[in-house]
């Protein structure tokens, strides 16, 4: 990979241990993809970056450096219910280097809005391809290292998903089916991201409404079942006016069919159908937007959740206090709900029984809970368990 | 315009008086602008939340609809308004005029809106997709998402907005069409734009030339911020009332100028150099250098995080003058988060205030100011025109700079 | 029909240097880090392998399965699990997620990919199989 004479110094060393670990880290990233060089990047988002995944003297160094590009944050914990593993002087060290403590899963709807075709680094499997997907920004899956070597030097090797060969579809998904509801999405996800791994899939004959709560659940659900960075939607998304654009002119590699009969299978194999009796109802993955949040409030004003059954809603910390505002925090506190800004795994005691929205929930949490059955069905479905107690 | 059976029924007035009232309005402005039907919107966002251009005739409007039996069926946001909801009592906003605003607000809110007050909706949770079609009010947003997301709005009034919310509707027409979103004049810049600043001033001096036509900017690089756009729109729309641009190689519609222009000739093409830059500077200051200013205003449009890590970092450590008030405008939202970055506690240790509901432009000028310093176009526009102050138009650093030392044009 | 002795040779690419050997873990599907391995004791987790294989420690062993997929945080799941002495011996991969490349890099676990043969088809678990990263050769000696 081409080196400018100033990345090539940073390479020897020249400017610093972190710059030397960094550009050699990315010199061999992108030399596995065969990229011809580095490009600049605009933002980052990224984990609050943890001990264990760094060699510990480049920890140290890390720590104590300022990152190049202005850069948001995953979830942090959640201060106001004592939900959080990082205290308030860690986080101080991190606000030093340089990070936002945007504190959620989707930054997307709470300022982090990049244009399209821009180059940025961006982790979470669920909110990368949204960015790359719906805004047409531009960036790998990143993980750590990478997201911070990129952070550090302001640049990422240039192959992949910041091409425009690399954003190329190549499976194509005719949907064949009525999506009624968000869940049916991560359910059209998590079909589709088994078949196309980590390759570009395209669908066609999407009908009806897709905006920000289905590409949510879309997306999120594609990066569980395959590693998909980006996805098309001919009509919708930005880079598909027509099936022709979504392929670049090529044929697709591998057609699949997504009818009624996958929809229903899909949704199938997300619960374990265990009993009916749930004691756990968990929305938001990814984080719950205030639409959803209103929905919620409308659906259990005046009523109660279920004895022994615990709500939880997970939110953005912004979109929290924007549902304070506006009453319906009131609403669903007062029918028993909890609203909350974590990821929910780790935080929870053992449930036994579980009811989600969410696709990515269903597929993770069975190794982090192997004793837990789980259910999964629509917000709608999930909050009328909650008042029953019963899923049906 | 045609109307569906439902449609129809509520024009009857049988899903009750607030839906019959708004699809009236609704059915009224597409019968001008020749719609064919109404489609199906996926979000509205509304200005006049201020007190100080909605008036008593707004509350009461609001009231009334609230009683008739309104309400918004699909996202609905709102924008900044008169007083700063939280610290009206500290800044020393007359509690009557507060009483009103608050009135204002309880009413939207009565009608199932998100109490955003900002005029970066995009930013906090009420962000369409490429193509989708919203009814937005506020003219720095709409052009925003027109221009760099793609979704489609025509210049919607805080009236046709609200009416569009309750129905979930709006005439199809204008913005909506993808013929009328063709680029029609090309605008070749010429010059590195460093600021903020200068992007607002482009708009300003690009928006006078090119009223009731497309723009189609070519040469911005890739690599431009969003709340560098935010305020090219935000100028666009103020000098120009332009709803939408092309930026070549940003605006989904136009990954090139053929593109753009659907493979027609421009209309006409206009250069913006150095030298228009600078005249627009000069032009949007009102005042020369080393006058005293009493007011400096940032945040217009709302600042994004990056903008309040900026002003936080130029602040540092530094007190502002004491007769000066410096007000950084933002949304709650921004807000949270700034705060438990520690922006927020930086930029208020210098005295300045950072106002999250409030914007100057749609405020009243209840301290006596005389002169304003800001880094926005749209405000030195408005500030004139709203608050009465002689304004003077910068760069953030200028703006901070003038606030520190009290005058303009001082280094610090 | 293979024999057990029978040695297969595979021809790829290799991204991370390095010779090793060990036993083979081989999983059909592709594998998210996250959830599916657990750093903390180097063992594959329930939902993302095969149920014969959940608990199955990667120490030692060399892991073949077609991509990997899920969860960004696996690079550090497989680094942090290198970090407490559970590192596999080499790792196979048909084609390379970013995530796992980060991870691959980090931990320096010879890896090869691209292979002449699909590996998941070739190679079974238990299978003896020597990696030269170095070279891109793969030599996998049927244990039945």
């Amino acid at each position: 990979m081409y080196l400018t004479n100033e990345e090539e110094k940073a390479y020897k060393g020249e400017s610093g241990l972190l710059k030397e670990w960094a550009m050699k880290f990315l010199t061999k990233f992108g030399d596995i993809y065969s990229a011809e060089k580095l490009i600049k990047i605009d933002t980052a988002f990224t984990f609050l970056p943890t001990p264990q995944a760094f060699e510990s003297e480049i920890y140290e160094v890390l720590i104590k450096s300022k990152l190049a590009v202005p850069t948001h944050c995953h979830i942090t914990g959640d201060p106001e219910r004592n939900l959080t593993r990082v205290t308030p002087d860690r986080l101080k060290t991190f606000v030093d280097m340089g990070i936002s403590l945007t504190s959620t899963c989707a930054p997307y709807m709470c300022g982090y809005c990049p244009t399209n075709g821009s180059h940025i680094s961006s982790v979470e499997s669920s909110c990368l391809v949204y960015l790359n997907s719906v805004f047409g920004a531009r960036t790998h899956r990143e993980s750590f290292p990478s997201i911070i070597a990129s952070a550090v030097t302001g640049k990422t090797p240039y192959f992949g998903l910041h091409t425009d060969e690399g954003r190329k579809g190549n499976l194509l998904v005719n949907v064949e089916t009525e999506l009624s509801n968000p869940s049916d999405y991560d359910a059209l996800g998590y079909f589709a991201g088994g078949i196309a791994g980590i390759d570009v899939p395209v669908f066609k004959g999407v009908t009806g409404r897709v905006g920000l709560e289905e590409f949510k659940g879309l997306g999120a659900a594609l990066a569980t079942s395959g590693g998909v960075g980006l996805y098309h939607v001919v009509g919708v998304t930005p880079e598909a006016p027509s099936v022709k654009a979504a392929f670049q002119g090529d044929k697709p590699e591998e057609t699949v069919t997504f009818g009624k009969d996958e929809l229903e299978e899909a949704k199938e194999h997300l619960s374990t159908h265990g009993p009916e009796e749930v004691d756990y109802v968990i929305l938001g993955c990814p984080h719950l937007s205030i639409t959803e949040l209103m929905q919620v409030a409308d659906l259990v004003k005046g009523k109660k959740v279920h004895e022994g059954v615990s709500l939880w809603l997970l939110t953005v910390p912004m979109i929290r206090w924007q549902a304070e505002q506006m009453g319906i925090r009131d609403t669903i506190q007062k029918a028993g709900g909890n609203i909350t800004t974590v990821c929910w795994s780790g935080y929870t005691p053992t449930p036994k029984v579980v009811a989600t929205d969410s696709a990515k929930e269903a597929h993770y949490a069975p190794a982090h809970y192997p004793k837990t059955d789980f259910w999964f069905g629509s917000l709608e479905k999930c909050i009328n368990t909650a008042l029953t107690g019963r899923w049906r | 315009m045609y109307l569906n059976k439902e449609d129809e029924k509520i024009l009857r007035g049988e899903q009750g008086l607030g839906n019959q009232k708004a699809m009236e309005v609704l059915v009224a402005i597409g019968d001008i602008f020749d719609a064919e039907k109404l489609i199906k919107i996926s979000s509205s966002h509304l200005s006049s939340v201020a007190y100080e251009s909605s008036g008593d005739t707004g509350i009461s409007f609001l009231e009334r609809m609230i009683i008739d039996g309104a309400h918004f069926k699909v996202l609905t946001t709102l924008n900044p308004h008169s007083i700063e909801y939280d610290r009206w009592k500290e800044l020393a906003f007359p509690e009557a005029y507060v009483k009103k605003q608050l009135r204002n607000i309880e009413a939207y809110k009565k009608l199932g809106a998100v109490g955003t007050f900002t005029c970066t909706p995009f930013l906090v949770g009420n962000c369409p997709r490429y193509g989708e079609h919203v009814s937005w009010a506020e003219s720095s947003a709409l052009s925003y998402i027109n221009t760099v997301i793609g979704a489609r709005t025509n210049r919607e009034s805080a009236l046709s907005a609200l009416c569009a919310g309750i129905i979930g509707k709006t005439p199809y027409y204008g913005f909506h069409l993808n013929e009328n979103r063709k680029g029609t004049v090309l605008i070749d810049v010429k010059t590195v734009l460093k600021h903020s600043s200068d992007y607002s001033a482009m708009g300003y001096n690009i928006g006078k030339k090119v009223e009731g036509k497309v723009p189609v900017f070519n040469n911005i690089p890739q690599n431009v911020k969003g709340y560098d756009i935010n305020a090219l729109c935000a100028a666009l729309a103020v000098s120009g009332a332009v709803p939408m641009s092309h930026i070549i190689g940003i605006t989904p519609e136009a990954p090139t100028l053929e593109k753009a222009f659907r493979n027609d000739n421009p209309e006409e093409k206009i250069t913006f150099d150095r030298v228009e830059l600078e005249e627009t500077y000069e032009d949007r200051c009102m005042k020369e250098s080393g006058i005293e200013i009493d007011l400096a205003v940032l945040g217009c449009p709302h600042y994004w995080y990056d903008q309040l890590a900026e002003t936080a970092r130029l602040l540092n450590g530094k007190k502002i003058h004491k007769d000066v008030d410096l007000w950084v405008n933002t949304s709650s939202s921004i807000m949270t988060v700034a705060k438990r970055t520690g922006y927020i506690d930086i930029i208020e240790a210098s005295g300045a205030k950072v106002m999250c509901s409030y914007c100057p432009a749609v405020a009243r000028n209840f301290f006596g100011w005389k002169t304003m310093a800001t880094d926005s176009t749209k405000q030195t526009f408005y500030g004139h025109g709203v608050l009465g102050v002689d304004v003077l138009f910068g760069t953030t650093e200028q703006v901070i700079n003038a606030a520190i030392s009290g005058k303009w044009g001082v280094k610090v | 029909m293979t024999k057990k002795g029978m040695k297969i040779v595979l021809n790829g690419r290799g991204v991370v240097g390095g010779v090793a050997e060990g036993n083979a873990i081989v999983l059909k599907k592709s594998l998210s880090f996250w959830s599916g391995l657990n750093p903390q004791t180097g063992t594959l987790g329930r939902g993302q392998v095969p149920p014969e294989l959940v608990g199955e420690n990667i120490k030692g062993k060399v892991l073949v399965y077609p991509f990997g997929k899920g969860s960004t945080a696996g690079g550090a799941i497989l680094f942090w699990n290198c970090k407490n002495g559970f590192a596999p011996a080499a790792i196979i991969n048909q084609k390379l997620d970013t995530v796992v490349a980060n991870g691959v890099i980090a931990s320096k676990v010879p890896t090869i990919i691209e292979l002449d043969q699909d590996p998941c088809q070739v190679i079974e678990t238990g299978d003896f199989v020597k990696v030269d990263a170095d070279n891109g050769t793969v030599e996998v000696t049927k244990t039945e």
